[in-house]
């Protein structure tokens, strides 16, 4: 009887160890390589103390300098079960070189959901791209802030300062929490940080990258707050000319805590955010695995096509993870232009990011060589 | 290997594991986790096991510290004294005792969204009343489980219409009063259908011999000090945040347990932990093996080949499939069959009021916590009213089970209708 | 703070169901108590 019972706790202690420590090599940050137009990396900690030491505290990486063009500000890794949007920012901070302006690059902007997976979703802990010569691994994260950073989560989350109630998880969503609040959870700190980033360094238009299931409404999309629907809408239709077909979406005034809504009402920037197609967060999916996050390929969803549970066309061909960081590429290099457009005088100007066209023909590799950065 | 055979690979361990092996639901769930990812081609895959495991960590919490809440509260004499309380006024008008005693078991899971708390604190207070009354075990137990299901899915805290809202970027705003009148009247009428006949013979006197004798003489008021403060924190932490800090359900229970140590009777912590666990051991299990399940469901594209299945369905035969697949679904979790199942479909009928869809798909889910592998609310009456065998409460849960969803699916289907005549549209 | 509080409980909860692995007689309870363990030693062993 003892001997059993020391041989189940012995067991089960050797099961945790083991699983642990492969949970905690997803604590470790993989290497970036930023472009030698980098001018410097501040800590997110800058614009707000309490970050400091925490797993939260970010890397903000700056490009170019203030020479009266924009100050841009990307946001990769908000939700970090959304690939397209921390592997497109890293391609922008690894290629870019500014002529006019600057561009600041949170390529993990909830770095504590970068650490951990949504526990239920059974995502891979990584997935590889690969190179001209080999691969290079990223690692799958979560949506939510780790509970080892806020736990536990209320039974209803009650966004500040609107007072709408979510559910409980959520009070560890960084899109549900802007603009955060000096005193709030250490989530709605993260938010405040971002928050205090766009005010102290008077960001001009901030792009938020994100990606969606197939079947949800607000899918392949540019949502804009009222001060940016015009660049917005300036970007859509460019980006349709070239056959890239992308919807306009207002920022809903009655939903509270997302980037494009707090941070257009409580700054005085121009607030975007863009979504791309990814089956490997959708609840359709079948097989879950790192081949489902890179080739955005599934049976499943194909099947769902055929019933129009998709917003988005969708066949055997799948939707890669190329296909959706190009999207956020497109979307990038549209955004600028048209508000270059709009703002002569703020312009920014940059070269070294490739077209989406390009980025289908070459690959995602060729973009994300470590050796192309001695 | 396919997805549905994999699904099906997985249902046949489950099943082998509880109902031949008899081995505790939460392991045989771990093994037909394990199954399910060797079936799939996946290995062992005990990251992801692991991982799962910690899917209902709050909830084991909070069913730990729940039942630690109730055996001080028992063993300090406010539980005898309540229910003596209780007897005496209510006793011998059954039109009153009745309601009263459905709402006070659905109050905790209002405020919690849970089972758990009603069936393991309010419900575990009236089961004295109902077994010295002559209720059968069975059908006390029943009746808890009713109460604890109405409980969970009445307002304001309705966790699976809020994972839904969150599924579809929709703020939780406009789900009371759908919420009320889909549960209030129901609870109440089930109340009535489960007890009615067997309260006919209630004897207000004899029941109080059976009870344990009050303790109010002795310790006066103070006895209930932990109840009051258990409700204002929990009340609290919703409507005066300000004031109460948030400290989470197990925290709660905890502080309320300690404060009820000082209360009435002397009480033996060591003894009320042992029994603690020991009562709660099998549910916790049970909560750590759902985990596991269903990460590997995910793992394995089981889960989403019963989303696409049922989805295709056409229909009418949609409406048969939801009212077998989302409780079925439920029975494993609730919560999990309102992210997976609620979500998809809430987007297949956004023509219809999305707060109407949401909050009866929000009821059906919850009608799993009826259903096998997991049967929850049945499984967590059992020891409260003494019944071994929750199959037998079960049995005498049918009038919550069939309205539940026959109400989830009219809701449903005249969702634009309702909407209009509440005002929502 | 409240984290560690949670911490603390998550911990407390694991040496009591430690004690009844340890003590309890039937096979079918032990296995159930080590399947417990489980999430709570990743907790509070700090890895997930």
């Amino acid at each position: 009887m003892k001997l059993r019972a020391a041989i189940f706790a012995v067991g089960v202690l050797s099961l945790a160890i083991y699983t642990g420590l492969g949970f905690r090599a997803s604590q470790v940050d993989e290497p970036l390589y930023p472009s030698p137009s980098l001018s410097k990396i501040v800590r997110l900690s800058e614009y707000d103390s309490r970050l400091r030491g925490t797993r939260a505290d970010t890397d903000v990486y700056e490009f170019g300098e203030p020479d009266g063009g924009a100050t841009i500000l990307v946001l990769g890794g908000t939700h970090c079960d959304e690939p397209a949007s921390y592997i497109a920012a890293y391609l922008l901070l690894e290629n870019i070189e500014m002529e006019r302006g600057r561009m600041l690059i949170v390529p993990r902007t909830n770095r504590s959901a970068m650490s951990h997976k949504t526990i239920g979703e059974a995502h891979p802990p990584t997935f590889d791209i690969p190179l001209p010569n080999g691969v290079r691994p990223f690692r799958m994260g979560s949506r939510y802030t780790n509970p080892l950073d806020q736990w536990p989560d209320p039974e209803v989350f009650v966004h500040s300062p609107s007072g709408q109630e979510l559910s409980g998880a959520d009070s560890r969503n960084l899109n549900r929490s802007y603009p955060g609040a000096a005193n709030g959870n250490f989530t709605g700190q993260i938010a405040f940080a971002i928050t205090e980033l766009v005010k102290q360094e008077h960001v001009d238009l901030v792009i938020d990258l994100h990606e969606a299931s197939p079947e949800y409404p607000v899918i392949n999309a540019i949502v804009a707050h009222e001060r940016a629907m015009d660049c917005a809408s300036m970007a859509v239709l460019d980006l349709q000319l070239e056959g890239l077909e992308f919807a306009l979406e207002p920022s809903p005034a009655n939903f509270r805590g997302l980037s494009h809504r707090e941070l257009g009402d409580h700054t005085l920037t121009h607030a975007t955010l863009m979504e791309s197609a990814n089956v490997s967060q959708g609840r359709l999916r079948g097989k879950t695995n790192a081949d489902l996050v890179v080739s955005g390929l599934d049976s499943m969803y194909v099947r769902a096509a055929k019933i129009n549970m998709t917003r988005v066309p969708y066949d055997e061909k799948g939707i890669p993870l190329k296909v959706r960081v190009g999207r956020h590429i497109a979307g990038f290099h549209k955004l600028i232009s048209a508000f270059s457009q709009l703002n002569p005088d703020r312009a920014a100007a940059f070269t070294g990011i490739p077209t989406y066209d390009e980025l289908q023909q070459h690959d995602l590799g060729i973009y994300l060589d470590p050796h192309d950065h001695p | 290997m396919s997805e549905s055979l994999v699904l099906a690979v997985m249902i046949g361990v489950l099943c082998t594991g509880i109902f031949a092996l008899r081995i505790p639901t939460g392991v045989s769930l771990l093994l037909a986790a394990l199954a399910g990812s060797l079936a799939s081609g996946n290995g062992l895959a005990l990251h992801f096991i692991a991982e799962g495991s910690l899917l209902y960590l709050d909830p084991l919490m909070i069913v730990a510290t729940s039942l630690f809440f109730m055996a001080v509260f028992e063993r300090s004499g406010a539980l005898a004294t309540m229910n003596v309380w209780v007897v005496k006024t209510f006793g011998d008008r059954r039109a009153v005792l009745i309601p009263l005693l459905m709402l006070l078991v659905m109050f905790p899971g209002m405020f919690t969204g849970l089972t758990a708390p009603c069936v393991l604190t309010t419900g575990a207070m009236i089961a004295p009343v109902l077994l010295s009354a002559g209720v059968p075990p069975a059908v006390a137990g029943a009746f808890i489980a009713a109460g604890a299901f109405f409980g969970m899915v009445a307002p304001p805290v309705n966790i699976c219409a809020m994972l839904i809202c969150g599924g579809v970027d929709m703020p939780y705003i406009g789900f009371d009063w759908p919420l009320l009148l889909m549960t209030v009247p129901l609870a109440l009428l089930s109340g009535f259908l489960i007890l009615y006949k067997s309260l006919g013979g209630f004897n207000a006197r004899q029941a109080l011999q059976s009870l344990p004798e009050s303790k109010y003489d002795l310790h006066g008021p103070k006895l209930f000090v932990p109840l009051v403060a258990l409700a204002a924190l929990l009340l609290g932490e919703k409507y005066a945040p300000a004031v109460v800090p948030h400290l989470g359900i197990p925290l709660i229970f905890l502080l309320s347990a300690l404060l009820a140590l000082f209360t009435g009777d002397k009480v033996s912590i060591r003894e009320s932990t042992t029994w603690t666990i020991q009562q709660s051991l099998p549910i916790l299990a049970l909560l750590v093996g759902i985990g596991s399940f269903i990460e590997v469901l995910t793992l394995s594209g089981a889960r989403g080949w019963i989303v696409v299945t049922l989805l295709s369905l056409p229909d009418w035969q949609l409406y048969v499939g939801m009212a077998l697949l989302v409780p079925l679904f439920g029975g494993v979790s609730a919560y999990g069959a309102s992210v997976v199942l609620g979500v998809p479909i809430l987007l297949s009928f956004l023509d219809r009021s999305n707060i109407l869809v949401a909050a009866a798909l929000s009821m059906l889910a919850s009608v799993g916590d009826f259903v096998p592998p997991t049967r929850l609310a049945v499984v967590l009456a059992g020891p409260v009213v003494g019944e071994s065998n929750p199959t037998r409460i079960l049995k005498h849960s049918a009038w919550p089970i069939v309205l539940g969803i026959m109400v989830s699916l009219g809701a449903i289907y005249f969702a634009n209708d309702i909407a209009k005549l509440i005002g929502l549209a | 703070m409240l984290f560690w509080t949670y911490w603390l409980l998550a911990a407390l909860l694991l040496a009591l169901i430690a004690r009844e692995l340890w003590r309890a007689s039937e096979w079918r309870m032990q296995l159930a108590a080590a399947l417990v363990l489980l999430p709570l030693l990743l907790r509070v062993l700090l890895f997930k």
